[in-house]
């Protein structure tokens, strides 16, 4: 079999194998599956979150898989593996231009395509500050965001589909748009977003440097027809002296070299190829300047991790705000995995920093008591994983997980505020025993009838703010009962009350 | 080429030639008859009148006489149980028929284990599922709509697996499957999003409700189980809940209904969440009569009929009796296990 038919098997393999994960993450069919493999293969999200949280998180040691190779083979991943990078091989092929000298021209090096190691300096001073920012442009990052957010809930609502797979997601038109017009630039540009914006591609490219093994070009036999360049993905100009940091190790000008010039090799003398990326050493310097001078100014903004934001609600297991900004990739797993679509990606809530990390919001789901899936899914333990009898509270385990706090609006509540029957509230909680409770009250209705109300009183120390009696309220604009971050388990300044307080009240039958 | 060349039809100065004139006044007259087939089969003639509600048809078994309405059992084999109270109650074959097509509503409210007693025990739903096709039911059809996610529901509480593993199918809520259904008598709810797809061919119908601890209600069993079938902002009904329950109990009139006592969730309910709210009551009970059955149901909740104020309506409606004496109540296999406390 011809190699360059084999890489297509490759990228073929690895699509469907992206694909299917992320469809599994969904579903409580999730099983065994490792949905977030691709996330953990991605050296650019392990080293972003490793110099911001200073660990490297459980499976992203996965990582190494793909960067030792990249020491060997040079960007292999980027021609053979990466989901995100056959789509792009895709969509260039139908923007194909017809002629070969047209072919040629689309793939001939632009000095724009060093753009993208800019934007990795940027991203990596940023990380080195504990803001990691890498899942905005890193291309697994930003396809798992965008297929899970945006478009799998299109199909799913265009195909009529209920239950599990209608999805909906605040703004999340926005994910799916940026990645339609990701892949709609290969009209104007062959593999656009790989060559000029692709964090993970300049950072591999970089690695590259070091690539042990790479196509090289015999002078002797190279009979300058250029054929080789037409193929190419990475504009990596083949017919001179090949840029090293761009090939993606396709192998593609080998296969169609007239005159057997170009071979897979090991160790050639330096001089063949241009080994660094195009860029200047200035210009890195000022891009990561930037970055250092730019965050004080972002982050002269209200901080919030500093004075949490009410409706910053966190999922269960979330890290403090400061590692859970540290360690998030924006990948959207979480949102895929919740099987309540309560998990929604933050425009505002969080702030500059925050956009696209999961929120809460409960109006469109609810935590559901028994599951514990975002934490199961989060590539970089910003969702630590956290079992079951944690998040209950159960043996060993003293307090539940508290995600916040829920407060009745009384003057919104049907019984506190209009003398009316209700307390759907109550019914939903469910924690045992139920974190909403009775207040029984005489009153007098409009009418003159003497009648008695239950009215819903919450118990602080045994709410986990799981949001069931926000998402279930009768009132359906503004919820007379709404769960707030304050008393969430994961921060030490947002608390309610003293923690004996809350032991001591748990013991309570 | 010997033929006289024919000569060019003449054509009138102000027409067309006799082809053209058939295929424009066969187009026109295509597209004439096309539009007025379109206008009449999208015409809606009774302008500004609301299109009218389904109702449900009385899915009920005619009396029996010399049977008792409600029958009840104490025991750990579940679908003995069951075969026994049936056949007091004078037999499957009185319930089920050969062809029937069979509606089975257990309540899957929550996604939690059945252990917590939130659901229906999922032994009662396949052992009944097994019996109505073992009976020559052609299809039984498990369905809820729950407060927690359906999906999750369903397997959680066991009860997919259990129904699936007995031969029935579940059947998940979807959007195309509600229909407004109409409430017959002087109701509150007069007309409400039904979850009616399953039942558009189901002719027969069996409550499988859980015995449960509620607090608005006071408590939940076979006549608010059917509350698991309303769509619509149905949270609103708990500002008349014994009312609405009751004309729940006027719009769904079943083959029969099962109570699940098995685990009695006697308090925290109706989600319970720990071990310690369970009761284990190991009891089923099998009614044609729904006002007598939810009373004994209240029985085992430590409440008295009288106290729940959808069963008193329910009774004033004359939807059953709550004097078990004259339902026939028996407690079967009395001798043997000992009476009921």
């Amino acid at each position: 079999m011809r190699l360059t038919t084999t890489r297509a098997i490759s990228q073929a393999f690895f699509l469907s194998l992206f694909l299917f994960l992320l469809v599994a993450a969904g579903a409580g069919w999730m099983g065994g599956y490792p949905v977030s493999l691709f996330l953990q293969l991605d050296p650019l999200l392990a080293t972003a979150t490793a110099l911001a949280a200073r660990t490297v998180y459980a499976g992203m040691i996965l990582a190494l898989l793909v960067l030792v190779p990249t020491f060997l083979l040079g960007r292999f991943f980027c021609g053979w593996v990466c989901p995100m990078g056959t789509l792009h091989h895709l969509f260039s092929r139908l923007f194909r231009p017809k002629g070969m000298k047209e072919r040629i021209a689309s793939n001939a090096y632009r000095p724009f395509f060093a753009v993208k190691y800019y934007l990795l300096a940027v991203v990596l001073v940023l990380s080195l500050f504990g803001v990691t920012q890498a899942g905005l442009l890193d291309p697994i990052s930003f396809l798992t965001r965008g297929l899970s957010t945006s478009i799998f809930p299109a199909i799913g609502t265009s195909t009529g589909g209920h239950g599990l797979a209608a999805r909906v997601f605040q703004s999340g038109w926005l994910p799916g748009a940026l990645l339609v017009a990701a892949l709609l630039l290969n009209a104007a540009v062959p593999r656009f977003y790989c060559r000029a914006l692709c964090p993970l591609g300049a950072f591999l490219g970089a690695a590259a440097r070091l690539g042990l093994f790479h196509v090289r070009r015999s002078e002797s036999k190279c009979i300058h027809c250029r054929q080789c360049v037409a193929p190419c993905p990475g504009a990596s100009d083949p017919h001179e002296r090949l840029r090293r940091s761009e090939c993606m190790a396709c192998l593609s000008c080998r296969a169609v070299c007239p005159t057997e010039a170009i071979t897979f090799g090991a160790l050639p003398p330096e001089a063949e190829v241009r080994s660094a990326p195009d860029v200047s050493r200035r210009r890195i310097l000022q891009a990561a300047l930037v970055a250092a001078v730019g965050l004080p100014i972002l982050r002269a903004s209200l901080r919030t991790d500093r004075l949490p934001p009410s409706g910053l609600i966190r999922p269960p297991g979330s890290e403090p705000e400061g590692a859970f900004l540290a360690k998030c990739v924006k990948c959207g797993a979480c949102m895929k995995a919740c099987p309540t679509n309560v998990i929604q990606p933050a425009l505002a809530e969080a702030g500059l920093e925050g956009l696209w990390t999961p929120v809460m919001v409960n109006r469109i789901g609810y935590c559901e008591y028994n599951c514990t899936q975002c934490g199961r899914v989060c590539p970089t333990g910003a969702i630590r994983a956290f079992s079951l009898a944690e998040k209950l509270g159960q043996p060993p385990h003293e307090h539940p997980i508290r995600i916040g706090t829920a407060f009745v609006d009384r003057s919104r509540c049907l019984p506190w505020g209009m003398n009316t029957p209700c307390i759907v509230c109550e019914e939903v909680c469910p924690v045992s025993p139920k974190a909403i409770y009775i207040e029984r009250t005489e009153v007098v209705d409009s009418s003159g009838r003497r009648l008695t109300v239950q009215r819903p009183v919450v118990d602080p120390a045994r709410c986990i703010g799981c949001g069931l009696c926000e998402h279930h309220c009768p009132v359906h604009d503004l919820r007379a009962i709404r769960v707030s971050s304050v008393g969430e388990s994961r921060s030490r300044n947002n608390l309610l009350l003293l923690p004996e307080q809350g032991a001591q009240k748990k013991g309570q039958p | 080429m010997t033929d006289v060349p024919r000569p060019e039809r003449p054509v009138p100065e102000s027409g067309c030639s006799r082809r053209e004139f058939l295929r424009r006044v066969g187009l026109a007259g295509m597209a004439a008859v096309g539009v007025t087939a379109l206008g009449f089969g999208l015409h809606n003639r009774r302008a500004g009148v609301e299109a009218k509600a389904l109702r449900l048809p009385d899915y009920g078994v005619p009396a029996a006489g010399d049977r008792p309405k409600i029958v009840a059992m104490r025991g750990d084999r579940v679908e003995e149980m069951l075969r026994a109270c049936l056949d007091r109650l004078g037999g499957v074959e009185r319930f089920i028929q050969r062809g029937d097509e069979v509606v089975l509503k257990p309540n899957v409210g929550f996604a939690q284990p059945p252990s917590v007693g939130a659901t229906t025990n999922p032994a009662v739903v396949g052992a009944m599922a097994r019996i109505c096709l073992a009976a020559g039911a052609v299809t039984v059809w498990v369905v809820d709509n729950p407060i927690n996610d359906p999906e999750r529901c369903m397997k959680l509480s066991g009860i997919r697996a259990a129904a699936e593993e007995a031969g029935a199918r579940v059947f998940l809520p979807r959007p195309s499957a509600f229909r407004d259904v109409e409430v017959p008598g002087n109701t509150v709810l007069k007309k409400w999003s039904f979850l009616h797809t399953p039942f558009h061919r189901a002719t027969k119908v069996i409550g499988l409700p859980a015995a449960k601890h509620h607090s608005l209600a006071g408590a939940t069993l076979g006549m608010k189980n059917w509350y698991g079938l309303l769509g619509g902002p149905r949270n609103q009904l708990h500002q008349d809940i014994h009312i609405c329950v009751a004309d729940l109990a006027s719009m769904v009139r079943p083959t029969l209904t099962v109570l699940d006592a098995t685990r009695v969730l006697f308090q925290n309910g109706p989600t319970g969440g720990s071990a310690s709210d369970v009761r284990e009551e190991r009891t089923l009970a099998l009614s044609v009569d729904p006002v007598a059955l939810d009373s004994y149901g209240a029985s085992l909740l430590g409440r008295e009929p009288e106290e729940i104020g959808y069963i008193v309506e329910a009774r004033r409606r004359g939807l059953g009796t709550t004097d078990l004496k004259a339902a026939g109540f028996e407690m079967l296999g009395g001798a043997r296990v000992g009476g009921m406390g």
